[in-house]
């Protein structure tokens, strides 16, 4: 199967948010109490309610001034470290290369939120397991497009195969020189695929993102297992899942 | 638009002035950036650095009400390089006219027109005309070198919007100012366009008809106007007001611009000899002429058989208006002058979107009844019991009706650029929320049936009022009714050429004639075909009027109808098959080298056939002059005239002027993509209000330090009329402007919070003046004076 991703060409993006609305209403999420903290951003940051959201930014050298507009949302990383790392296995890839999340198998433990080099999944403290984009998994596999690219008026928001997205995004880098582009080897390759207007560093992308080592997420499994009470099971899963490897 | 949105995707250079067309209307952006893949420019001018401007090539920072300054400088740097469409001009506008040698302008009389009279605050416009020949025909000089030409006079006038003077007025540094002009100056080649999109920031200034002027001066001397990419494009605020203006929403109006008559209209004859324009030059179509067959018909349409030869079809059963001004600040000094005593308030907030509104709010308590019809309770609907008011000494009596929305009803919705779109009903309206026109038309029923035996002449207009639509109006009888029929056959009208003034037509409104045919409700159109290749998709519902998609098409060609822009062709003359083949021409003769006896000018709806230049229509001036806006903090350096000579102005005593000592900060107010004019709907939205939580005002870090304001403080903006809070945004975005040495800072805030709703905010209509365009009455809400501090 050929993989699927989204090409996020921030050159046309005009912050209309219309990608945050329209992921609350397909995901049914409800709104967060906000307050306008000096700026147009809102929410503050992903939460269990919000899976994406644009992050402004105004950036000026002292003559121009730039302000851009860049959507956070899962990565869908081919190497993804919460995938990796989740001691309970809730965490696995769909045929389009998307990466999901089990709720009935996810324990709430945290480590994917704490460990995903992008700081993306969250912890619903009520239900007391991880949330994160599923890139629409049940639209996509009913043959329709996401819910945030169908509703981009732009097309700053592009779907399809990631073959042909990254076709598409290299010619445009090819016409216009000043594009950068991220996600097309980072960790073994995003499904959200950047076409960037400066480098990935001013939008805090990091420049190598890496899976975490397994020994931290095991340090932190313990902490919680003395805190919270997991089940000592969980750790033992995940000491052979870490190291199991190791050993045999 | 005189073009459409689609074809915006067209252009070689967009700009964008008094629009924020991303925030607001970010659809347009789908084909801004397709024009921006092909390689146009995009260039933004606003106070502030907008959403709009992010994406913008060339950003200009212009102090806001300075715009026929900007526009004039631009104007004044395409006639000194000689940057203009030499043939277009001198072919299609009035370029070569002579015009009247008793005619002076500002640049003579110190900042105004001949024929001023100071007392009565009006202008007298014996002396704006042409100079016309034996046959009544203007004379023209085709070289534009005589000194009484409009090209001439055109070039003197804005001879002192000189790069240092404009720069000065508007704020704008120098460089990029130039850049701006070079490159918008740059679609004055042949086969180049250029296209502007403007909106409610160009138009709500004591200037603001002529701010639209001064960019028709511009589009035609760079020969932008007819041809694809091209055009002056009013971006609508909301999805139907383009429709509600066709149908006769305007007070000086009826349905299809015709004009509303007055009191001296004694009777049909006189009042079509007032409105119907004439021309003795046979190169005119001068479509107006049209006038009696399209006001006979619509009498037909709204009176039927009670419409005859013998009663002037009814002509004395129309209102006349006796002088009066009734736009909305007029509206609104007449309650609280308690001469209005009731109000219907239609899908309109004017608590929270009118200007003054704490008079407004007051005015409503001096009614003796009013009537909200809306979606959700709204700050109109609960102005007896807003914050600070007692409503035990409030003695209006307010009904709330509850209205369907635009998913729960049938019926077209006319968009920016005249599409006339059917739309199904999706879902029944919640509880006993109507449609509007089951509302209005259950009213009429009753007035009718109150009326039946009435006497006087209010029960007889009433009862000869053609009513067939019940309590349940069917959409499609309505639409029909708007097209017209021929009423010998009974038979749909196909198109409004064939509209009579003999009573055997009617048509509700002339120009939607042509949407409702025996072939169909062409309105319910979906084809996806498009063989001009420039999107003008003619088979995608109907576009007023008779379907044309680009208005003025026939000057997007040369004298032999050969586009000007061979790659985006709207129109084409077949000579093999005597035709035009694309878009709907402009009329149907042969181009103007083809065929000189039978040709016609391109410009039709103008009595004489050209694009005007010099434009004696306004009130105001035929040329575009700049002054101040009503309040300013500098003096006008254009002349001594500070403002508009003959701006209306209201006196009661919530009606002040601030002045630059109190109140040195320039303000204006916007809207933002998340929420709806005055939030009636969107307020009412979680997701939305989790976007935009709060009230706010935007200013500067300069001004920020200055007061002492930090991002996320509450601050307090004052204005003559009223105070407002919001929290603060400091941004880059706003800067302060060097306006003539001195600086000048400006603050910015959005208009869409109430005190109803479930996010709550000030309303920052508390602060903005009932004063009014020279013209339209428009309120000036984009440019005010107001003074802020830390809460």
């Amino acid at each position: 199967m050929r993989e699927k991703a989204i090409l996020v060409d921030i050159s046309k993006c005009i912050a209309c948010r219309g990608c945050q609305v329209a992921c609350k209403q397909w995901n049914k999420l409800s709104a967060e109490s906000t307050k306008n903290r000096g700026s147009y951003e809102n929410p503050p940051a992903l939460s269990e309610n919000t899976l994406t959201r644009i992050i402004f930014q105004e950036v000026s050298d002292g003559k121009n001034l730039k302000w851009f507009f860049r959507k956070e949302q899962c990565m869908h990383c081919s190497k993804a470290a919460c995938l990796e790392l989740c001691p309970s296995d809730a965490i696995y890839k769909n045929q389009f290369g998307s990466i999901m999340l089990d709720s009935r198998k996810c324990i709430g433990c945290g480590v994917c939120e704490k460990f995903c080099p992008f700081h993306i999944p969250r912890i619903n403290h009520t239900t007391h397991k991880a949330i994160k984009c599923s890139l629409c998994n049940d639209r996509v596999a009913n043959g329709m497009q996401p819910a945030c690219v169908k509703t981009c008026p732009t097309g700053a928001l592009k779907f399809g195969f990631r073959d042909d997205i990254l076709s598409s995004a290299h010619s445009k880098m090819n016409k216009s020189k000043k594009m950068y582009l991220y996600g097309e080897n980072e960790l073994g390759g995003l499904h959200i695929i950047y076409l960037l207007t400066q480098s990935p560093a001013i939008f805090n992308l990091p420049k190598h993102p890496t899976i975490p080592n397994p020994f931290e997420a095991y340090a932190f499994l313990m902490e919680k297992l003395n805190s919270e009470l997991l089940n000592q099971n969980v750790l033992t899963i995940a000491a052979l899942k870490y190291f199991g490897h190791i050993h045999a | 638009m005189t073009n459409h949105w689609i074809d915006i995707k067209n252009s070689d250079c967009i700009l964008i002035i008094g629009s924020n067309a991303a925030e607001n209307h970010p659809i347009s952006f789908k084909w801004v950036t397709k024009a921006m893949e092909e390689g146009a420019k995009l260039i933004v001018v606003d106070p502030r650095f907008t959403r709009s401007a992010s994406q913008a090539d060339i950003y200009a920072m212009l102090r806001s009400g300075t715009d026929i300054a900007f526009i004039g400088g631009m104007i004044n740097y395409v006639l000194q390089n000689n940057l203009y469409h030499k043939e277009y001009i001198t072919e299609y506008t009035n370029a070569s006219f002579l015009v009247d040698s008793n005619f002076k302008g500002p640049r003579d009389l110190d900042g105004l027109f001949a024929g001023y009279d100071s007392k009565a605050r009006r202008y007298d416009k014996t002396t704006w005309k042409y100079q016309n020949n034996m046959d009544g025909i203007p004379i023209k000089d085709k070289s534009l070198k005589n000194p009484n030409s409009v090209f001439q006079l055109l070039k003197s006038h804005y001879s002192s919007y000189d790069l240092d003077t404009v720069c000065k007025i508007t704020g704008t540094p120098k460089d990029i100012y130039l850049k701006v002009c070079k490159t918008y100056a740059a679609t004055g080649k042949i086969g180049k366009s250029g296209t502007i999109l403007y909106a409610m920031g160009a138009t709500q200034h004591t200037n603001g008809t002529q701010n639209i002027r001064s960019y028709s001066i511009l589009q035609l001397l760079l020969g932008n106007m007819g041809i694809a990419g091209g055009g002056i494009n009013a971006l609508r605020g909301e999805n139907n007001v383009q429709g509600s203006t066709d149908q006769g929403l305007l007070f000086h109006l009826l349905t299809g611009y015709l004009k509303s008559p007055i009191s001296k209209d004694v009777s049909l004859a006189k009042y079509l000899e007032r409105v119907t324009p004439s021309t003795k030059d046979p190169l005119s179509a001068n479509w107006w002429s049209n006038t009696p067959k399209y006001v006979v018909s619509l009498l037909k349409a709204w009176y039927g058989d009670a419409a005859t030869k013998e009663n002037d079809f009814g002509f004395n059963y129309l209102p006349k208006n006796s002088g009066g001004n009734y736009s909305h600040i007029a509206l609104f000094e007449a309650m609280y002058a308690e001469k209005i005593k009731g109000l219907m308030c239609w899908g309109q907030n004017p608590v929270v979107g009118g200007p003054n509104s704490n008079m407004e709010q007051k005015a409503l308590q001096k009614l003796d009844w009013l009537v909200a019809i809306d979606l959700f309770e709204t700050e109109t609907s609960i102005f007896w019991k807003a914050p600070g008011v007692n409503s035990q000494s409030i003695k209006t009596e307010v009904f709330l009706l509850p209205a369907a929305s635009s998913v729960e009803k049938e019926g077209t919705a006319s968009n920016s650029g005249r599409w006339v779109q059917w739309r199904y009903k999706a879902v029944d309206p919640p509880g006993n929320a109507k449609s509007d026109a089951e509302i209005i038309s259950r009213i009429m029923l009753k007035l009718k049936d109150m009326y039946s035996n009435g006497t006087g002449s209010a029960a007889e207009i009433i009862r000869k009022i053609t009513w067939p639509y019940g309590e349940h109006p069917d959409m499609d009888q309505v639409a029909k009714e708007i097209n017209g029929y021929d009423l010998s056959t009974g038979k749909l009208m196909s198109t409004f050429a064939q509209l009579k003034d003999d009573g055997s037509t009617s048509s509700g409104t002339w120009i939607y004639c042509g949407s409702y045919t025996e072939d169909g409700k062409m309105t319910a159109r979906r084809e996806l075909d498009d063989p001009s290749g420039i999107g003008l998709y003619p088979k995608w519902s109907w576009s007023w009027p008779l379907n044309r998609r680009i208005i003025y098409n026939r000057a997007s060609v040369d004298l032999n109808g050969k586009p000007w822009d061979s790659k985006h062709a709207v129109i084409i003359w077949d000579q093999s098959n005597k035709k035009w083949v694309g878009d709907v021409p402009d009329g149907g003769w042969p181009p103007i080298a083809i065929d000189r006896e039978k040709t016609k000018l391109p410009f039709i709806m103008q009595s004489d056939g050209v694009g005007h230049l010099f434009g004696p229509g306004l009130t105001d001036g035929p040329f575009a002059e700049f002054y101040e806006p009503w309040e300013s903090p500098v003096k006008n350096l254009m002349s001594e005239n500070q403002n508009n000579p003959i701006i209306i102005l209201w006196k009661s005593e919530m009606d002040h002027q601030g002045s630059p000592d109190q109140y040195p900060i320039v303000a204006t107010t916007y809207r933002v993509t998340e929420h709806w004019q005055t939030g009636g709907m969107t307020r009412n939205l979680t997701w939305l209000n989790e976007l935009m939580p709060e009230m706010f005002i935007e200013l500067s870090e300069e001004l920020a330090i200055e007061k002492k304001i930090r991002g996320g403080d509450k601050v307090i903006i004052e204005s003559a009329r009223g105070t407002v809070e919001g929290v603060a945004i400091v941004t880059k975005r706003f800067q302060p402007f060097k306006i003539n040495e001195k600086i000048v800072h400006q603050i910015g805030l959005p208009w869409h919070w109430g005190f109803a709703g479930l996010s709550k905010g000030h309303i920052a209509n508390r602060l903005t003046p009932h004063v009014g365009d020279a013209n339209t009455t428009i309120p000036e809400y984009k440019a005010f004076l107001c003074n802020l501090r830390k809460a």
